[in-house]
């Protein structure tokens, strides 16, 4: 990392195979302060947190003294659910830490909330669901202008351990999740449903690494948004199946809709392999709505802007509607109200 | 895990014969000024063009290694030979052509390809052409397919110096620069306003000499209305030391003009193949790339089209074959320019016995590039567990109206499609064979019959093996 003035560029988003550096899409830099200082997080569970390190590029921002950590965790055999509220507070650069653990044959499901503010905000959540445990994780983030958030997670699942992720990424401000699965336990398995919405000049920058570990194990990624305007998204997912992970599965899922004139979309989903007998698949489509819906739309009386504004609600809702969680519900419905009630006067 | 077949190496007795060294020039290893200015007099370069080889020397100095890459630390230009020339000028008829240099290519089929089922051929021998030939009524149609040396003298000298490098600059990457100092060798094939070229052209590279480098540059223009499909073809025998290939093909496609560029490439296993090639295609037009990769230690491949005109179009079709102690990455690079374009890609990949292939891709739809459409699919084949596959495909959309889709598979060799192929009296062994052989059929026939059966040697009769 370099030091510019007062800032400190932090790598964020890396993959973990390079493409051609002219294309700008093997990781992005987050400028960051020389202080950080404690974001505000809220827990309804509490507890002393376990020791991770922190697999992604933004270490030094969480090597910090004096960030919070909190920790949930359901205990063998235990079917729990706990929320967390993650806030800036008034200090430029924030950040924060959280620890989940699900021990073995339990659930848990944290409801994670991250709304408005207007600074850098950088969260740390280590996840590891042991033998036969279950994380399932919602996510809800709606940065308010001019904030940066940066969602770091880290997940380890055990034998037969799964971690099931439900993130819906909207809002206003500059939004980077950087995400790293070790399934190192054999049958374990990872999803993750991303719903997106992205306006005015907002950037949007994704990046899932999988590391297949474990026989037998099985991923599935899928993400699913809007740009409009003049945003920007990058979607980076890597499945990596590591050698010995016989058995396994890896499917990968993006299908973007444009809306802006000025968008910017860049996706590479990567497929790395060490391992013979595995399945890897990915695909990703990529456009504006089809002539035939529109033209549907329009014989049932239903304008272009209100059919691209439908079908940016339905991606969402698609996504709301897994929530099992009411309290996720009703942030996550607040908040796509907000969004696509206001994305034409940006 | 369930038994099965093995796949054996291709078979490479044919490739692998060396002839004795029994060059009339051969300057000494590495690169220096000295040695470009000296390969500038052998060639009795133009004044333009030496300092262009000079101005190349200094950017390949001044860039620096790709850094996303397979390692290319194994080789070193200070051991490469830049400039081999061999005991002959070059000929218009095979008679005339040195025996053992022509018997080679008797063995490789050139002559015989040449009799029955091409318009034309260019033969490469180290760093200058043997043989060059065009059939009367090819030429009658004002097609010109001479070598690149001549036509930087000749009538076509404007036209070249027009063109040459300025679609491949030396600035674009270290060894594209490498190539604008040392080229030698190579093909020029200008096509007029509406002329059918119905037979192909084919240019053969044959590297003989150990330790060194071939740098061929191909310039094909293609004129408004025209067509034409070239082929290239390349080996060498197999040393112990390391051999380079820097070439650079500049494609220029004119409006509904339609140019397919055919390669079958199997360098020997010591080979460093960092190739360049490029096309620019004007309103209407089409571009076709059909590739095999088989051979070379490291490849780094990436036949790119810039979609310029509006309705322009590109396919890719191709199939990389790694095997033990090979790192190819290879792929194709896409840029929708104009409105209205397509591109299609259709590739496979083969990797067995600890051999790594890399899929690299890029596509890129310009803001201005309305109703662009693109589709990418790419499948990988793994035979064993020490081998490697990757899949690295990038897509940067700036059109709202733009349409892309791509999609990509890996895995092994369905049971089930075993299965089902044994339950119809087939052997595991053939049943594998005839999997295997079908995943390559995507390239194969899209080659002309001599080509695709000499493909099909390549893999199909490796492919039976002992159950392993």
């Amino acid at each position: 990392m370099e030091k510019v003035s007062e800032y400190t560029s932090v790598a964020v988003g890396q993959l973990p195979a390079k493409t051609w550096n002219r294309l700008h899409m093997n990781g992005s830099e987050l400028k960051w302060g020389n202080e950080t200082l404690p974001c505000e997080m809220t827990l309804k569970e509490g507890g002393k947190p376990f020791d991770a390190e922190v697999v992604s590029g933004a270490g030094l921002i969480f090597a910090a003294d004096g960030l919070p950590s909190v920790y949930g965790a359901a205990k063998k055999d235990e079917k729990k659910t706990v929320s967390l509220h993650i806030g800036g507070g008034e200090a430029p650069f924030t950040a924060g830490k959280a620890f989940f653990r699900a021990e073995e044959g339990s659930e848990l499901t944290i409801v994670l909330g991250c709304e408005k503010g207007e600074n850098t905000l950088a969260f740390h959540l280590e996840l590891e669901a042991e033998k036969n445990a279950k994380i399932r994780l919602i996510q809800i983030q709606m940065p308010g202008t001019p904030a940066t958030v940066l969602s770091d997670i880290h997940g380890v699942c055990g034998e037969n351990g799964r971690i099931e992720m439900a993130q819906l990424l909207i809002g206003k401000g500059n939004l980077y999740s950087d995400c790293h699965i070790d399934l190192t336990g054999d049958g374990s398995s990872y999803s993750a449903e991303i719903g997106y919405l992205t306006r005015g000049e907002q950037k949007l920058d994704c990046n899932y690494v999988v590391n297949h570990a474990g026989k037998k194990t099985e991923s599935f990624i899928r993400a699913d948004g809007t740009l409009m305007d003049r945003s920007s998204k990058i979607f980076r997912g890597t499945i990596d199946f590591k050698n010995g992970s016989s058995g396994s599965i890896g499917t990968e899922q993006e299908n973007v809709l444009l809306l802006g004139e000025e968008i910017v979309n860049q996706t590479i989903p990567l497929i790395l392999c060490a391992e013979e007998d595995v399945q890897g698949n990915h695909g990703a489509t990529i456009g504006e709505l089809d002539e035939d819906i529109l033209f549907y739309f329009a014989s049932r009386g239903i304008e272009r802007e209100q059919a691209e504004k439908l079908m940016s609600r339905a991606k969402l809702d698609r996504l709301c509607g897994t929530f099992d969680n009411e309290e996720a519900r009703t942030i996550a419905e607040r908040g796509i109200g907000e969004v696509l009630g206001n994305a034409e006067n940006d | 895990m369930k038994e099965k077949s093995q796949v054996e190496d291709i078979d490479r007795s044919i490739y692998d014969i060396k002839d004795e060294s029994k060059d009339s020039f051969k300057l000494q290893a590495g690169l220096t000024p000295e040695i470009v200015e000296k390969i500038s007099k052998e060639k009795n370069d133009p004044v333009w063009m030496q300092n262009f080889r000079l101005q190349s020397l200094q950017i390949y100095n001044e860039m620096k290694v790709p850094d996303w890459g397979p390692s290319i630390e194994g080789l070193d230009m200070d051991n490469i030979v830049t400039y081999v020339r061999p005991n002959t000028g070059m000929k218009g008829k095979w008679s005339e052509v040195p025996k053992d240099i022509k018997d080679t290519f008797e063995r490789l089929g050139i002559p015989k390809a040449e009799r029955e089922s091409l318009a034309g051929v260019g033969a490469q021998y180290d760093s200058e052409l043997v043989y060059h030939n065009v059939r009367e009524e090819v030429a009658a149609q004002g097609v010109v397919y001479t070598d690149m040396e001549s036509a930087l003298r000749g009538e076509y000298a404007d036209m070249v110096q027009k063109h040459f490098m300025k679609l491949v600059k030396p600035n674009d990457h270290k060894f594209a620069a490498l190539h604008g100092a040392v080229w030698s060798g190579g093909s020029f094939v200008y096509v007029p306003k509406g002329v059918s070229v119905t037979i192909p052209l084919q240019s053969y590279f044959r590297l003989n000499a150990p330790g060194a480098g071939q740098f061929e540059h191909t310039l094909i223009i293609v004129e408004e209305g025209a067509y034409l499909h070239f082929i290239e073809g390349c080996s060498a025998p197999k040393y112990n030391v390391a051999n380079l290939h820097a070439g650079c093909v500049e494609l220029f496609v004119g409006k509904n003009a339609k140019l397919r560029y055919s390669t079958i490439e199997n360098w020997s296993k010591n080979m460093y193949n960092l190739n360049t090639k490029r096309a620019i295609v004007e309103e209407g037009g089409t571009i076709e790339w059909v590739s095999g990769s088989f051979g070379s230690h490291v490849s780094y491949l990436y036949p790119m089209s810039i979609l310029k005109g509006k309705g322009s179009r590109m396919e890719f079709t191709g199939i990389t074959f790694a095997g033990k102690g090979q790192n190819l990455d290879t792929g194709a690079k896409v840029v929708h320019a104009a409105p209205d374009t397509s591109s299609y890609m259709n590739t496979r990949s083969i990797s067995k016995d600890g051999g790594i292939s890399t899929f690299r891709s890029s596509v890129v739809v310009t803001k201005d590039a309305e109703k662009a459409k693109s589709s990418v699919s790419c499948q990988s084949l793994m035979l064993d567990s020490v081998s490697r596959s990757d899949t690295i495909p990038a897509m940067d959309i700036r059109c709202r109206s733009a349409n892309v889709g791509h999609e990509a598979q890996i895995g092994r060799i369905s049971d089930e499609a075993v299965f089902y192929l044994m339950s119809r009296g087939m052997s595991e062994e053939d049943a594998r064979a005839l999997i295997v052989s079908g995943f390559a059929d995507n390239v194969s026939k899209e080659l002309p019959l001599e080509y695709a059966v000499e493909m099909n040697n390549l893999i199909r009769l490796e492919m039976k093996g002992s159950i392993g």
